[in-house]
């Protein structure tokens, strides 16, 4: 027996979207013949007919307040008497559990008689069936078993009980048929040319990707197309933006730090002079599990390394003109970080106030341009720049991504010998004044 | 050429800043969580756990729910295919976030992520003493909770992702609760002090911890892991950075406007990550139990801690240098780890064959 149910309760979660969802497998395994020998054997207890009994996969909603409406398994065709003996007993949960018990078929098939039932709650329904609603949502896809014990129904002679065959069913709701269409959108750096002690790499993906470690399913091969060794920073879950749209590959800065034992051992993973290609392999689960829809890549020449701290007195202004939204426009010498540059560079008026505007990066991250909200005003206004603004390199404004010793070390407390603050506060930044008239 | 290791020295540059004006937070019940990330337990039955998702610390105020039916925790074999039964889904989908030991209960909290897409879904599950693993049900917990600042930024249209960070590790000690974190945008390490209870909303102190080497300062480097631990009378936390020095440096320095430089007292070897550290005392000395992507379990006695001098040159060799350690060989492919009682820790170990496994173990 296959039965469907339609979810219509717009509940978040695997089941948010308004969907069909209909039952893949929903039927009784024992046949009715062990039912009539069961009743057979009862001849001085209560006969308990189970031939009516079937157990379905309901995707809400349900009949009770109890039921979170994330899909139930209904059992219909109890015997009234029993139904209303399990409405009159309080059963424990342990009880409810040995009664109808629910669990996952894990992925490796194993029905693992040692696994615990799945947490929920049971409920005794005034139409007279008996519910199971889990406390997480059925996963779709998920292939759930369920057993019906009615030698655990309540109020039994204890001649009739363990004499008396269980039900067994196998549930699930079927993983929606999505055909794959998530892709990388977008990478920084957008440029084909980058430094040998390259920082990092931002991929953007049209939808939301699933919380896994992504450096699984990233290569960076050499031009020979051989698989570059360990290239980058080995943990990766952590580094997903809030929607899990933007992911970060750090290089690993143990092979970029000169000195460091990975740098002097395998040097590091870009070479000047040579062309690589980032492969991001198209396995990649998105929020979904669904792969991605084409594979990407990128390819990369490399110039020599970049150590020189950003100088924000090399950036070129082109100013607007007073009462238009015309563009401002900063032009920079090399490739700035596309995160930072768009978070950490803004305006001010000269009395400090920040000009509102949409910022867009352009020509390879080497320019910044704001259109104002509104049009400009003539007046005195400043550029202003978090030092923790970097170039592709981790280089920042006024301090290099390594920076060379300031002194014997030693473990006193004071001040680091004059080098510059960079705490990340607003408090430690640049500012480049400019008129528009 | 030598296998040298240049990470000698580490500095912390510190500043701070106050974001907001004091406001007074209100306990409430029922928290929502974005995600479940690192756990750290405060006094009387208070859990902070860390909500990545949503950029806040969470004090969860657990009562009765900081104790299962029996004290302790028991060995749970398979771990995370129990866990996946009992949240009915399979043991892919699920992935342990944090371990902490209740230590009044004895009891281990885990954090836990339910699923790997968009709708993963946080649960805390306590494990008793029985081997019993419950869901820590959060709609009738009191809390209160802390905001954690947005990035820092000069356009004030850029888009203000507070999820640019992530908390990777929580301690509390003497009313403050410290918190350590990494950035998706930028490679250096924040860390933060709060005072708790929460009496506002303030960011506390932001700390940029400095790593420095013979001849170099590497200012970009995160801590990953870190426990306070007191040297000679002062409250000190001892950091474990990525590749992997141990810094020690005192609490009273993280002071508003201060700029400390902290002192690299081990070097434990490169092409590694801490994971969870620990403090512990055996037969009346201290240790310090260190457990590593690469490197396995370290023992490291404290008793040099305070005289160890800051490590001022290369490391030659075998790319390790400063106060001694012993590798715990038996202890291989611990992921969590938290002491449980003054001769047992609690640790999640994962075999080759992929399974997660709970141990009640005695210290080494």
């Amino acid at each position: 027996m296959v039965d469907g149910a339609t979810r219509d309760d717009g509940m978040q979660g695997t089941w948010g979207r308004r969907q069909q969802a209909r039952a893949i497998s929903c039927f009784r395994l024992a046949p009715r013949v062990g039912v009539l020998s069961l009743i057979a054997g009862c001849a001085n207890g209560p006969v308990v007919d189970m031939s009516a009994v079937s157990i379905t996969l309901a995707a809400g909603p349900s009949h009770t307040d109890a039921d979170t409406g994330h899909g139930s398994i209904s059992v219909t065709g109890l015997p009234e008497t029993q139904v209303d003996t399990l409405r009159s007993t309080g059963l424990t949960e342990q009880q409810w559990a040995d009664l109808l018990r629910v669990t996952v078929v894990m992925e490796d098939g194993a029905v693992d008689a040692d696994l615990p039932p799945i947490l929920g709650s049971h409920t005794v329904g005034d139409d007279g069936s008996v519910r199971f609603t889990p406390m997480f949502p059925f996963d779709a896809g998920r292939s759930y078993a369920v057993r019906l014990d009615p030698n655990q129904l309540p109020g039994l002679d204890a001649a009739a009980t363990d004499t008396m065959v269980a039900i067994d069913a196998v549930v699930g709701f079927p993983k929606p048929d999505i055909q794959p269409t998530t892709v990388v959108e977008r990478i920084f750096p957008s440029g084909d040319r980058i430094p040998e002690n390259q920082l990092k790499v931002y991929l953007h993906f049209s939808a939301p990707m699933s919380h896994v470690d992504g450096l699984a399913y990233i290569t960076l091969r050499d031009g020979r197309g051989r698989a570059v060794e360990a290239p980058f920073l080995p943990f990766g879950s952590d580094f997903w933006d809030k929607d899990h749209l933007r992911y970060t590959v750090f290089f690993d800065p143990g092979r970029i730090k000169q000195g460091l034992t990975l740098n002097e051992r395998l040097g590091r993973s870009l070479q000047a002079g040579q062309t690589y290609t980032l492969v991001v392999d198209p396995t990649w689960p998105d929020a979904d599990g669904n792969p991605l829809q084409a594979p990407f890549e990128k390819r990369f020449s490399v110039g020599p390394a970049d150590t020189a701290p950003l100088d924000h007195t090399t950036w070129r202004l082109r100013l607007p003109a007073a009462g238009s939204t015309q563009r401002l426009v900063v032009s920079f010498p090399e490739p700035l970080d596309h995160a930072l540059m768009r978070r950490a560079i803004g305006v001010q008026t000269g009395d400090g106030e920040p000009v509102p505007g949409e910022v867009e990066t352009g020509s390879w991250e080497t320019r910044w341009m704001m259109t104002p909200a509104k049009p400009w005003a003539a007046g005195a206004y400043a550029l202003v720049a978090s030092t923790i603004v970097e170039d592709l390199a981790g280089n920042q404004i006024g301090m290099p991504f390594e920076i060379l010793t300031l002194g014997p070390p030693s473990d006193h407390t004071g001040d680091p010998a004059g080098t510059p603050a960079n705490d990340g506060a607003m408090g430690d930044r640049v500012s480049i004044p400019f008129d528009i008239r | 050429m030598s296998h040298r290791t240049w990470c000698s020295l580490c500095t912390i540059g510190l500043s701070v800043f106050l974001l907001t004006p004091a406001q007074t937070l209100l306990a409430a019940e029922g928290p929502t969580l974005a995600a479940g990330g690192p756990l750290a337990f405060g006094p009387d039955n208070v859990l902070f756990i860390a909500d990545n998702g949503a950029a806040k610390i969470v004090a969860l105020e657990l009562g009765a729910q900081g104790a299962g039916a029996t004290r302790g925790t028991l060995d749970v074999p398979g771990i995370d295919r129990q866990i996946a039964a009992l949240l009915g889904t399979d043991q892919s989908q699920i992935r342990i976030n944090d371990l902490a030991i209740n230590p009044a209960s004895q009891n281990a909290f885990l954090s836990v992520s339910r699923g790997l897409g968009a709708n993963a879904t946080p649960v805390l599950l306590r494990v008793d003493g029985a081997g019993t693993i419950d869901v820590v049900s959060l709609s009738a917990v009191t809390y209160t909770e802390l905001a954690l600042p947005n990035a820092p930024a000069a356009n004030p249209s850029a888009r203000r992702d507070p999820r640019s960070s992530s908390v990777t590790d929580m301690s509390f000690v003497n009313d403050q609760l410290f918190i350590a974190g990494l950035s998706s945008e930028e490679f250096s390490s924040k860390l933060r002090s709060v005072d708790y209870p929460f009496a506002s909303i303030n960011s506390g102190a932001s700390v940029e911890i400095w790593h420095a080497a013979h001849g170099r300062f590497e200012t970009h480097s995160p801590v990953y892991t870190f426990v306070p631990y007191e040297i000679d009378g002062e409250q000190n936390l001892i950091a474990g950075y990525l590749c992997t020095p141990l810094v020690k440096f005192p609490v009273t320095t993280l002071q508003p406007g201060a700029k400390v430089m902290g002192t690299t007292i081990a070097e434990l070897g490169s092409g590694n990550r801490p994971i969870d550290m620990v403090v512990y005392k055996k037969d009346g000395a201290d240790y310090l139990l260190m457990s590593n992507t690469s490197h396995g379990v370290m023992k490291i006695p404290t008793a040099d801690f305070d005289t160890q001098p800051g490590l001022t040159e290369p490391v030659g060799g075998g790319d390790t240098a400063g106060v001694t350690f012993e590798t715990i060989r038996h202890l291989t492919g611990v992921e969590q780890l938290d002491v449980l009682d003054d001769k047992r820790m609690v640790v999640i170990t994962r075999n080759d064959s992929g399974q997660a496994d709970l141990e009640a173990l005695a210290l080494p």
